[in-house]
C-alpha cells in the first residue's frame, strides 16, 4: 500500500529500530535485577513489606522506547519507582527516602552498588561491564493528587488513579512531616502513552501471539518513531547535549500526532510534519498531570528552546532528504539520525531477511460522492 | 468589495495534511522546494448512487505557495491512467474546468475536502469507466473550448451567445471595487444587472480567479476566431472588438 520508495525507507527504520532496541540479554538481566532489589526492599518482615511496597518501571523503559545508549561507554538508565502504601503524614520525605537508603544498606551486594544520594532518587550502579544502573525513587500514593486530576483537568480513571508524591531533597519540606510533597505520575503518563495506540496494539497483538513474540519485543510504529527521534536527538548532539530537546517532550508530541498508523513511515511522517508545524513559542503540557507544563522549564533557559527549535529544523531537513526517493539523499539522511554501525547493521539484516511484510494493512477509508464535478480536459 | 484570500502558514497547511493523512494514512508528507508536496497511495472505498468501487492510486499533490489562493494539482504516478483520459500533457490531472474546481474547493477550503470532493470523484470516474467501459454517469466537459463555453454558459444560464457570455465574463473579471446595480446587464437582455445576472457575477467575482477567467475568455476568444463558423457576422466583429480591448487593457 505504500509507495515503493516509501515502503524500502519503512523497511530500513523497521530493521535499523530494531537495532536501536535494547539487547535481549540486557533487557532480561535488568528485569532481573530490579526484581530481585523490589524483593529485597519489601522482604517478608521488613517494615516495606506491610506497607506493600512494590517495584515498577517508569520512563522509556516502561513504554517501550528505550535505545541503546549513543555512546558505547555509556550506561542503560533504567527508572524505576519503590511505592510504599503509606498515607501522606506519616512520614516525612527525608523519612522515606532514608528507611530505603537503611535497607539498601543492609544488603551486602547493594551496600556497595549503592551511590551517592540524588535529589530525588537511589542509584545502584552494576559492574561495568553490565552497563547500566538503576534509578530508584521513593514514593507513596497521593490520593488528594489523584482527586484534583480527576476532577480538575477530568482525566480519566486510568491516567489519574495511580498519582504519586515522591521524594525530593531539594524541596522545601523535605523534612517535615505534615508538609507538601512533590507530585509526579509516571504510571498516568505510560497509560497516556498506552492509550495513544491502543488501536495498533490490539492489532499487532493478534499476530504476535501467533508468532509468540515476547511482550518486550512488540513495537507498535509510534514506539519505533519515539525511538527514532530520539536516536536522531542523540547524533545531533553527541556528548555536549547539555541543552538537547528532552526525551520526554519528544516522546509526548510524537505519541500527541500518532493516529493508529500501521507503520513507521507514515506515523514519522505525522510526527515531522507536526512538530515542524509548532510554533517557535509552543507550550506543552504534560497529559497526565496538565499541572506540570514541559516547556516552562524553558522559560528559565531559554537556550533550550533555541535548542528545540534547531533540532525540529535539523529534523525536517533530514526527513526531507529521506523521503525524497534520491537514494544519496536518503543515506545522507540515515547518517545524520543514526550511527554508521547501526545503519551497515540493518541494511545487512534487510538484505539477509529481505522485505518483511511487517506492515498489517488497515480497512480503507470509504467516501460516498455527491456533486461530482464533470472532468474536463484540452485535447493534445 | 474586493475580496482577498490569505494564504495560509506552513502551520496550518501542515495541520490540513495532519486531516487528510488520519483518513489516508499512505499519503506522506514529502517537503520540496516549492511549496509543499503530498505523495502516497490513496485507497479506499467509494460509492456513487448504487455503485461501490475499489479505488487504489498513487498520487501526488502539489500545493502551491500561495494556497489556498490557488488550488493543488494532482497528478497520478502509478502509471494507471490512460493519459488520453483527461490530463494535461505535463501529466496534470483535469479535474474539471478550472473555475468549477474552485467554485467546489472555495466551499469548504480544506486538504480533505479537495481530496474528497475534487479527486476522489475523478479517480471513480477513471474506476468507472475502465470497470463499466462508460464515462461516469455525471458524464465529462467537452475538451477545449467548447467545454469551457459548454461550463460557463450552463453557469450564467439564459446567455444568448458565446460573444453575450464572454461580456458577462470580462464584466466579473474587470468588476473591482464598484458594482454598479443599474448598469444594463452585460448579457444583453436589456435589463438592468441587479435583476439579471448580479448574483452570478458576485459569486463568480467572490472566488478571486480572475486571472484564470481572463485566461479562459483569452482562450475561447482565439478558438472561436479560428473556427468563426461558430459564429455569426456581427458576433464576429464584437468577439474581434473585444479582443482589442483585452489586448490593450488587460495583458501586460
Amino acid at each position: 500500500m505504500l509507495l515503493d520508495k516509501y515502503a524500502k525507507a519503512n523497511d530500513l527504520l523497521e530493521a535499523i529500530s530494531d537495532e536501536l532496541d535494547i539487547p535481549e540479554s540486557m533487557y532480561k538481566a535488568a528485569k532481573s535485577h530490579y526484581e530481585s532489589v523490589g524483593k529485597w526492599l519489601a522482604q517478608e518482615g521488613t517494615y516495606f513489606q506491610q506497607f506493600n511496597g512494590t517495584i515498577f518501571t517508569q520512563g522509556s523503559f516502561m513504554l517501550g522506547t528505550m535505545i541503546r545508549p549513543y555512546d558505547e561507554n555509556q550506561d542503560y538508565d533504567i527508572d524505576l519507582v519503590f511505592r510504599v502504601d503509606i498515607p501522606k503524614g506519616y512520614l516525612s520525605q527525608y523519612d522515606l527516602k532514608n528507611k530505603v537508603e537503611q535497607r539498601l544498606l543492609e544488603s551486602n551486594v547493594y551496600r556497595r552498588l549503592l551511590q551517592p544520594e540524588k535529589q530525588r532518587c537511589w542509584t545502584l550502579k552494576y559492574s561495568n561491564s553490565e552497563r547500566f544502573h538503576l534509578d530508584i525513587l521513593p514514593a507513596i500514593p497521593d490520593v488528594d493528587f489523584a482527586v484534583h486530576l480527576n476532577e480538575s483537568f477530568k482525566l480519566a480513571k486510568e491516567l489519574s488513579v495511580d498519582a504519586l508524591a515522591i521524594t525530593d531533597n531539594k524541596d522545601d519540606h523535605y523534612y517535615n512531616r505534615h508538609g507538601m510533597w512533590p507530585q509526579s505520575n509516571p504510571l498516568g503518563f505510560g497509560n497516556w502513552f498506552k492509550s495513544r495506540m491502543e488501536e495498533r496494539y490490539t492489532i499487532l497483538k493478534e499476530a504476535y501471539d501467533i508468532q509468540q513474540v515476547p511482550e518486550y519485543k512488540r513495537k507498535t510504529p509510534l514506539q519505533r518513531v519515539v525511538q527514532i527521534l530520539k536516536r536522531h536527538r542523540d547524533m545531533m548532539y553527541g556528548s555536549n547535549g547539555e541543552h538537547k530537546p528532552a526525551s520526554i517532550i519528544i516522546t509526548t508530541l510524537a505519541a500527541s500526532y500518532y493516529n493508529n498508523e500501521d507503520n513507521i513511515i507514515s506515523a514519522l511522517s505525522r510526527a515531522v510534519t507536526g512538530i515542524n508545524a509548532l510554533n517557535d513559542d509552543f507550550i506543552l503540557k504534560n497529559p497526565a498531570h496538565p499541572d506540570e507544563i514541559f516547556t516552562d522549564k524553558w522559560n528559565n533557559e531559554p537556550e533550550k528552546r533555541v535548542e528545540f527549535n534547531r533540532w525540529k529544523a535539523q529534523l525536517y531537513r533530514d526527513y526531507s532528504d529521506l523521503v525524497s526517493g534520491d537514494s544519496t539523499r536518503i543515506q545522507k539522511a540515515m547518517y545524520s539520525a543514526f550511527d554508521e554501525s547501526v545503519v551497515k547493521e540493518a541494511a545487512y539484516n534487510l538484505t539477509n531477511r529481505g522485505s518483511t511484510p511487517s506492515v498489517l494493512y488497515d480497512n480503507k477509508p470509504f467516501v460516498q460522492i455527491k456533486d461530482p464535478i464533470k472532468p474536463y480536459g484540452y485535447s493534445n | 468589495m474586493v475580496t482577498v484570500i490569505d494564504v495560509v502558514t506552513h502551520t496550518q497547511v501542515a495541520n490540513e495534511y495532519l486531516e487528510l493523512n488520519e483518513k489516508y494514512k499512505y499519503l506522506i508528507w514529502t517537503p520540496v522546494k516549492d511549496g509543499y508536496c503530498i505523495e502516497g497511495t490513496i485507497s479506499l472505498s467509494a460509492q456513487h448512487r448504487n455503485v461501490s468501487l475499489q479505488i487504489e492510486y498513487h498520487v501526488r499533490i502539489d500545493i502551491p505557495k500561495d494556497y489556498p489562493r490557488t488550488i493543488p494539482v494532482c497528478y497520478e504516478i502509478g502509471n494507471k491512467i490512460e493519459p488520453s483520459y483527461h490530463q494535461y500533457q505535463n501529466g496534470r490531472l483535469c479535474l474539471g474546468v478550472d473555475t468549477n474546481q474552485y467554485m467546489k474547493f472555495r466551499s469548504n477550503q480544506r486538504l480533505l475536502g479537495f481530496v474528497n470532493d475534487l479527486l476522489i470523484p475523478y479517480l471513480f470516474g477513471y474506476e468507472y469507466f475502465v470497470t463499466f467501459g462508460i464515462t461516469a454517469p455525471w458524464s465529462e466537459e467537452r475538451h477545449n473550448a467548447p467545454g469551457l463555453v459548454d461550463y460557463y454558459s450552463g453557469y450564467f444560464e439564459n446567455v444568448s451567445s458565446i460573444s453575450q457570455l464572454l461580456h458577462l465574463l470580462m464584466y466579473t473579471i474587470v468588476l473591482r471595487n464598484v458594482y454598479l446595480p443599474n448598469n444594463p446587464c452585460p448579457c444583453g437582455s436589456g435589463k438592468h444587472v441587479r435583476l439579471c445576472h448580479k448574483d452570478k457575477v458576485l459569486q463568480l467575482r467572490k472566488l478571486c480567479i480572475g486571472e484564470i477567467l481572463l485566461r479562459d475568455v483569452c482562450y475561447i476568444i482565439n478558438n472561436i476566431l479560428l473556427e468563426p463558423t461558430m459564429l455569426s457576422e456581427s458576433e464576429v466583429s464584437n468577439v474581434i472588438s473585444l479582443k482589442t480591448f483585452i489586448d490593450k487593457h488587460c495583458l501586460t
